[in-house]
């Protein structure tokens, strides 16, 4: 289907779209033309059927006329007539309805009738009897053979029971019932059972009658001008039936066996079968009518289905072939339009003719060339990026390349450095293990120290006391030296007021002149005497004052020696904590040093796995490397892609302008 | 007796103090007596310093001494000293007088000569002509002393 072009596959739409309706066209009307041909051979069962009637009521005629005296030959005559009806009924019916064979026994027998005339009354009539049963059982073969016990309608099915089945049953009876009655208002004719047929029949007569008029109200009951028309013969068989079983009750009715009065009987038996046939005219032909008038509605909705058909095939063929020059024309011009496209002609639009699914395509169309275009447009302008992208990726891959050889080197010079760490933690690990005995050995002489230290904070401490008590006894001596001067200045004293006295004297003696002058010699001796002792107190003052000073100094000196020893005492103390201090700090540091020849060594095996995976990494910088250059390559590959990539976006044209502008060109 | 009265007149004993590094001496003879000064406050006795009137009022005594002045009067005249030094006989010839320019002033203040000791000048004073002057002045001048 797919392989087909688009004119093909709207023929095959065609086909298969006219094909069910011719199909469903031609069942249609060979439904039709079945029930057509169904009612036609209802009719020609009807139509055989009704000289059959007529041939019955001769036949019936001639057995009571047999029977109960009369004209036999004219009789005859009549049959001989009636039988040429049949026949010719027979040569044109005969063969659809297969009434041949049992015909000819029929015509056998009633060939044969002329042979029982002579007979008994009795054979006679059952001679006869024979014949009504073969007419009557003609009568239903043409019924069965010609459709009409299969009629599908209401009325005409209950027209056919009456008219196939039950009137000429209602005829024979009343008429045999009329045989036997007359048979039995003669004694000497009269045979067994006559009484009890008669029963028989009168019963037999009355269920056909209630039979008759219920088809013929069931008929009635759909159509009501066919229940109009059907009224009046049978309300007259009904009637005249009614009047021949009264007659023949008061006849029965009797008791021992009472004559019957035989005109009466046979005048109400002709009265009767004579309404009997009328109505059974009447039935053929309403059932005739009936049958024509549906083949003729069959008929009519023939012709309304074959028009309808032809209608719709006539309409689809006209959408079919407006469907397709649609079609063809929106295809068309999406054909040339994707063309161009193909083409790289991206400024071209499919025109919008319809609105339909070929329109909103034309519509999707355009927007996808619309945006093929803007795609082509940004993809010369990502070509160009691309392109020199990959230039600078290129120059950078190169400059990665360096970086890479450099960082190849790099690590091997770490791994070698690495090599010496390792080779220096060992080191490291061992001196860290002389570090950890000699900070036992710290540890131990640091306990010593502290011991010692304390000896020396005692010897210190009573060091401070024995200056204590020398300061007390400098103190004494400066206090005692402070009393010295007090006597010194109490000499000191005597020595002025000595002076002042040697001075008063010399006074004295100087106004006494001459001869005071050796008073004033010894005035003078005196003050200079005094003059010494005031010198000698000076200097002895003086060098009290320098014990003072010294005293002073010492003094100042011990109380500094003692503050100095103080605070000896207590950095000494101080000494002590801290080397308790240090103790426990060197026990940290010796668990540290410890823990540090434990780290050193992990160190090392670190140090170790380290060189290890910078020597991975050394490969890893190595398949870098060639990474990168196959990067490069890569990349050189990209431009060369992009530049065709551009080379492949130029063959696309997406400005109308000039018609000449190809994408690319500008980048 | 010329020879003694020369004798006599050519020497002279002198009572040399000292009072804030500056030396004086006086006539021994005009000295009635000396005595330490205990703080006694009279209207007799008066500080050196002001008497003679220094610039430095703040003057400091070592060793205060009081020195009585013969006034031949009633009223006693003492004057405290500072660093009495010695009571020795001089010769008049080693006495220089001040400049005629100067000596008006300076015997204003009781100031009669100059005497060289052992390389140090002493100034000689008269307490006398200084106590008669200090009258002179307050009697002038209705009891203040202003001269």
């Amino acid at each position: 289907m797919n392989k087909l072009p688009y004119s093909r596959k709207m023929l095959v739409a065609a086909f298969f779209f006219c094909v069910p309706i011719a199909l469903l066209s031609y069942f249609l009307i060979n439904n039709i033309l079945d029930q057509i041909e169904f009612s036609t051979k209802e009719r020609y069962g009807v139509q055989y059927a009704t000289p059959l009637g007529k041939l019955l009521e001769g036949v019936l005629e001639e057995r009571s006329t047999a029977l109960l005296g009369g004209e036999g030959s004219g009789v005859r005559t009549s049959l001989d007539q009636l039988l040429v009806g049949v026949e010719l009924v027979e040569a044109r019916l005969g063969g659809v309805l297969a009434t041949k064979g049992p015909l000819q026994a029929l015509k056998l027998k009633i060939s044969k009738l002329n042979g029982v005339r002579g007979a008994t009354g009795r054979q006679s009539f059952e001679a006869y009897n024979a014949v009504a049963a073969d007419l009557l059982g003609l009568i239903v073969l043409v019924a069965d053979n010609s459709n009409l016990t299969l009629d599908p309608d209401i009325d005409s099915y209950y027209l056919m029971d009456t008219f196939s089945t039950k009137l000429p049953t209602l005829a024979e009876a009343i008429l045999r019932a009329n045989v036997i009655a007359s048979r039995l208002s003669n004694a000497s004719n009269s045979s067994i059972g006559d009484r009890t047929d008669l029963i028989v029949l009168s019963g037999q007569i009355k269920s056909l009658v209630d039979g008759i008029n219920k088809n013929i109200r069931a008929a009635g009951g759909k159509n009501a001008k066919l229940s109009e028309r059907l009224q009046k013969p049978f309300q007259e068989v009904e009637t005249s039936s009614a009047a021949f079983l009264k007659v023949m009750a008061i006849s029965a009715s009797s008791g021992a066996l009472s004559p019957l009065n035989p005109a009466s009987v046979a005048k109400a038996a002709k009265d009767a079968t004579g309404a009997i046939f009328r109505a059974n005219d009447v039935v053929s032909s309403e059932l005739d009518g009936l049958l024509v008038a549906r083949v003729s509605g069959f008929r009519n909705k023939m012709t309304t289905y074959l028009s309808i058909s032809f209608s719709l095939f006539l309409i689809g063929v006209y959408l079919n072939i407006g469907c397709y020059l649609s079609v063809r024309c929106g295809i068309v011009s999406a054909k040339e339009v994707s063309l161009k496209v193909a083409e790289g002609d991206l400024t071209v639009e499919i025109p919008v003719l319809s609105h339909d699914e070929l329109g909103e395509m034309a519509r999707v169309c355009n927007t996808m060339t619309g945006n093929l275009r803007n795609i082509v447009t940004t993809l010369s302008d990502v070509s160009g990026r691309v392109h020199s992208c990959a230039g600078k990726l290129s120059d950078s891959v190169e400059q990665q390349s360096g970086f890479s050889t450099q960082l190849s080197s790099s690590v091997v010079e770490i791994s070698s450095t690495m090599e010496e760490f390792t080779s220096t933690a060992s080191q490291i690990a061992q001196h860290s293990q002389k570090v950890v005995e000699r900070a036992d050995k710290t540890l131990e002489d640091t306990k010593n120290g502290a011991a010692e230290v304390e000896n020396l904070s005692f010897k210190v401490n009573d060091i401070s006391q024995n200056i204590q008590a020398n300061m007390s006894e400098i103190v004494e001596l400066g206090r005692k030296s402070k009393e010295i001067n007090k006597v010194m200045e109490i000499i000191n004293n005597i020595a002025n007021q000595t002076k002042l006295i040697a001075f008063n004297a010399a006074l004295e003696a100087a106004s006494a002149g001459e001869a005071g002058k050796r008073f004033g010699v010894v005035a003078v001796e005196i003050r200079r005497l005094a003059d010494s002792v005031v010198e000698s107190t000076s200097e002895i003052e003086g060098k009290i004052t320098e014990i003072l000073d010294s005293v002073n100094r010492l003094v100042m000196s011990s109380e500094k020696s003692f503050q100095l020893i103080q605070e000896g005492q207590e950095y000494a103390s101080h000494t002590v904590m801290m080397l308790i201090e240090s103790v426990d700090g060197v026990e940290e540091t010796t668990s540290a040093a410890r823990q540090i020849s434990l780290s050193t060594q992990q160190q090392q095996i670190a140090s170790s796995q380290v060189v290890l995976a910078l020597k991975d990494i050394e490969q890893g910088v190595r398949y870098a490397t060639d990474s990168i250059q196959n990067t490069n390559s890569v990349t050189d590959e990209l431009m060369e892609l992009s530049e065709q990539m551009r080379k492949l976006v130029t063959t696309f044209k997406v400005s109308k302008d000039g018609g000449t502008e190809r994408a690319g060109e500008n980048s | 007796m010329n020879d003694k009265g020369d004798k006599q007149f050519a020497s002279i004993n002198l009572l040399l103090f000292s009072v804030g590094g500056v030396h004086f001496g006086i006539d021994a003879d005009q000295v009635a007596g000396i005595a330490v000064y205990d703080g006694d406050q009279a209207e007799d006795l008066f500080w050196f310093h002001e008497e003679l009137e220094y610039e430095d009022a703040a003057a400091t005594y070592a060793s205060p001494t009081v020195v009585t002045i013969r006034t031949g009067g009633v009223q006693s005249y003492r004057v405290i000293i500072d660093s009495m030094e010695d009571i020795a006989e001089f010769s008049q010839d080693d006495i220089r007088l001040f400049p005629e320019l100067l000596e008006p002033f300076a015997m204003r203040r009781g100031l009669w000569g100059i005497l060289p000791v052992n390389g140090i000048m002493v100034l000689l004073l008269d307490f006398q002509r200084l106590l008669r002057n200090k009258r002179h002045c307050i009697e002038f001048n209705g009891g203040i002393v202003k001269c």
